[in-house]
């Protein structure tokens, strides 16, 4: 390992959390490192903390202990609160929260507030064109198909430019006959942004198509990482193996 | 990599939204603090009023205001539920128009209603040129009854309250229950049955919840008791300081009867922890049973009579005098009684909803058991009748007036701020509910989108949850101005010298025996009142259909 070697994107550092009267940390002692333009897949049962641990990078959540770097900047640790306006990452929820009062430009252009009106223009018009989008500027949310939808939410999150994005279960909310198409709509765009993503997922064909490196929580702690393929073929237990199991089927 | 283990409180201290906190921290304190300073100031030594107060007044304000709460509550229960369970279970005639005119004497306050009533029966009301018209060879005939007794102001109170326990049953029995009700139905129990066994505990939450608010503005009235003579606490609290002088009595007076509005609340809570079923399947109204006949009649009367009785023949009444009397009362200052009143139902309407929006984002940022205490002290005063809240303000502005060393000026007391500041701290809760309820609607992804976009909580909040919230927050302060413009006894304590409104004069010209001079500025305040029950209404009509 050289000295010059630049910061990794995100490293997660013994990250634990316990929620108020559960008895048990939601997510304990988590370890993470994600590599600049890598795509990880965080995966599990429901109820294994997935969704905590994604909060609490986006600063949603407070952990109780450990800390969060990303690009080398430490955003949260024993001294140190970043709130989750000022941290520059993107995130997708689950069930997208678009703006339902602002139309699919605003949507796209509001956390560009900073930016001059051309420039803010010029910019949402290049994320709504990546997104493939374009033309659909004045509808309001309630107007769009579930896949126009969540690429709303992922051209809103991607428009700050921000050095990590987020996805939380970004196909739950989506019919089956459209995620086959939506998925590798997103593993593209993915590619294209080049940002590094931390996403969450329970679906094995998800990770499969999407991420690099996947890292398999359970009970709040992490079991294995490794590329999909190796967890696939070697999954070592039966955890592991139960989730990638339906591959094979 | 080491770590070092720090406590985790460290990290929410610093993580903590400070202003937001400290803001609603602060106004929180500030809401409470003329309803605590009442029980913290009936602890100091007694005023020289008191000794007398206790041996000649005290067991007489006890027995009118317990008879009072038993006698309206228990009759406004008997109408409130039966009218709500006739309307949603049976098919007669005039059904359709009758569930939402039950609602109406909820715009008509019970000390209007009072003196209309009062003025009626006397010797040149309606009523006895009536009976002499119909009644024959009595043309010269005077009927010396007295009207002026505790037994009617009663039965005005549940003829004008009783929608308070109609309108919760009517919607649990319309949204919730419908289901369980054709169920008990298809198991052969008759009609009379099914009520007795499934839709009163059904709906008993409902009509605790539901009485609880008739008992509290019983207890909250000065205007009918005042008028028909008859001494409450309420009387008693108005008697010590006006007349008296003594505000220490007052607020003693008005200790005890916070006690009295606190063991009704302990009891409501109780008897709904006791009682909590689920209404299993949610779903649509129950198919109701067709009444025919002499039956269909007769429930149509017994759901005629309370409109009749607590809206229209008051309001017909208040029209007729209007017509006679608008010539001469309606004049610049008669519009300036309704700028006095509009400006401050405004603006309390205004700062109680912006209090409220403070309050409910501050617990969505900081959601612990610190900032949600803090809101549920700021909503207290919505339980606590006026006169104690007013006696309670008054103690606070006097002793800072009197800690600013002003023995000649009076910098809060009798000013209108201290008037519009009592108005917010009474009628919060009807600000801080919807606007609670509609935040809970947005729900917090929107609010955590914004803030991952770059957004801080105040950007946020103008440019999500305002825009989101528009109709809520001009629904909840058109509820606040409806109260405030109806509402008398604190504001007759807290007004400034010669300041009236459309209530305090009403009720004073009905007091100096010129009810027909008052029924102008009293069918305003009731026009306004009605205007809102009716959009409320078909609102709350809408809502119960969407409900899945």
């Amino acid at each position: 390992m050289s000295p010059e070697r630049p910061a990794p994107a995100l490293a997660i550092r013994g990250i634990s959390k316990r929620y108020p009267g559960t008895g048990r940390d939601a997510v304990h002692d988590v370890e993470l490192t994600l590599n600049h333009g890598e795509v990880v897949a965080v995966v599990g049962q429901s109820g294994c903390g997935k969704t905590t641990l994604l909060r609490i990078v986006a600063g949603l959540e407070v952990p109780d202990r450990g800390r969060v770097e990303v690009d080398g900047r430490t955003l949260v640790d024993a001294g140190v609160w970043v709130p989750p306006e000022r941290r520059g990452i993107g995130l997708v929820f689950q069930e997208f929260a678009l703006f339902p009062h602002l139309t699919v430009e605003q949507n796209v252009a509001y956390g560009l507030h900073h930016l001059p009106r051309a420039e803010r223009r010029a910019r949402t018009g290049d994320m709504l064109s990546l997104v493939e989008l374009a033309g659909l500027e004045g509808r309001y949310p309630h107007q769009l198909s579930g896949g126009q939808q969540q690429r709303v939410a992922l051209a809103r999150a991607l428009a700050p430019a921000p050095k990590l994005l987020l996805l939380d279960e970004p196909f739950s909310n989506l019919d089956t006959p459209l995620k086959a198409t939506v998925r590798a709509q997103l593993a593209g765009l993915l590619r294209q942004a080049g940002v590094p993503a931390l996403l969450v997922v329970h679906d094995v064909e998800d990770v499969m198509a999407l991420a690099d490196r996947v890292a398999v929580l359970r009970e709040g702690r992490i079991v294995r990482e490794g590329a999909p393929h190796e967890l696939r073929d070697a999954p070592g237990d039966t955890y592991v193996a139960r989730f990638f199991d339906t591959v094979r089927a | 990599m080491e770590i070092a283990l720090r406590p985790g409180w460290r990290l929410t201290l610093r993580t903590l939204p400070w202003g937001w906190t400290a803001t609603a921290l602060l106004l929180a304190g500030l809401l409470a603090l003329p309803v605590l300073t009442v029980p913290l100031g009936a602890l100091a030594p007694a005023g020289p009023a008191w000794t007398h107060v206790v041996e000649t007044l005290l067991p007489r304000y006890f027995g009118n205001t317990l008879y009072l709460l038993l006698a309206s509550g228990a009759l406004a229960l008997v109408i409130g539920a039966g009218t709500a369970w006739l309307v949603t279970m049976c098919e007669f005639p005039g059904r359709r128009h009758l569930r939402w005119a039950l609602a109406l004497p909820l715009a008509v306050p019970a000390y209007m209603a009072a003196y209309v009533y009062a003025a009626m029966g006397d010797v040149t009301g309606p009523l006895q040129k009536l009976l002499r018209a119909v009644l024959p060879g009595n043309a010269d005939a005077v009927y010396y009854w007295n009207l002026m007794r505790i037994e009617v102001v009663a039965v005005i109170f549940a003829l004008v309250l009783y929608p308070y326990v109609y309108l919760p049953c009517r919607a649990l029995l319309a949204s919730r229950a419908g289901r369980t009700l054709e169920a008990a139905r298809m198991l052969g129990r008759g009609h009379f049955a099914v009520f007795r066994t499934i839709g009163l505990p059904l709906a008993r939450p409902a009509m605790a919840g539901g009485l609880a608010l008739v008992l509290m503005e019983v207890i909250n009235d000065y205007g009918a008791v005042k008028y028909y003579g008859v001494q409450t606490f309420t009387t008693g609290i108005f008697r010590a300081w006006f007349t008296l002088g003594d505000l220490d009595t007052a607020v003693r007076l008005a200790g005890i009867l916070m006690l009295v509005v606190f063991t009704l609340l302990v009891a409501e809570r109780w008897q709904r922890g006791s009682a909590r079923y689920a209404a299993s399947g949610a779903g649509a109204q129950a198919t109701p049973y067709p009444l025919r006949g002499a039956g269909a009649w007769l429930a149509a009367l017994c759901c005629t009579l309370p409109v009749l009785l607590g809206f229209l023949i008051p309001v017909l009444q208040l029209i007729a005098w209007t017509v006679q009397t608008a010539p001469a009362v309606v004049d610049a200052a008669f519009l300036r009684l309704t700028l006095n009143s509009l400006g401050l139902a405004a603006a309390a309407g205004v700062l109680a909803v912006a209090v409220a929006l403070v309050l409910g984002y501050a617990c969505r940022l900081d959601p612990t058991r610190i900032t949600r205490g803090a809101t549920r002290l700021a909503v207290l005063g919505y339980s606590v009748p006026g006169a104690v809240i007013a006696v309670g303000m008054l103690t606070i502005t006097l002793s800072v007036d009197r800690g600013l060393g002003g023995t000649t000026t009076l910098w809060l007391t009798g000013t209108l701020g201290a008037l519009i500041a009592a108005y917010v701290v009474r009628f919060m809760a009807v600000a801080y509910l919807p606007v609670d309820a509609g935040l809970e609607r947005i729900g917090p992804r929107l609010t955590e989108a914004s803030r991952m976009l770059g957004a801080r909580p105040w950007r946020t909040l103008w440019r999500i949850e305002l825009p989101l919230l528009k109709g809520t927050l001009v629904a909840a302060a058109t509820l606040v101005v409806i109260d405030v413009l109806k509402e008398l006894p604190l504001t007759l304590i807290l007004r400034p010298f010669n300041f009236d409104t459309l209530a305090t004069r009403a009720f004073q010209l009905a007091s100096d025996e010129q009810v027909a001079q008052s029924a102008p500025a009293a069918l305003l305040v009731i026009a306004c009142a009605t205007a809102v029950v009716l959009l409320l209404h078909s609102s709350v009509d809408r809502g119960s259909h969407r409900e899945p």
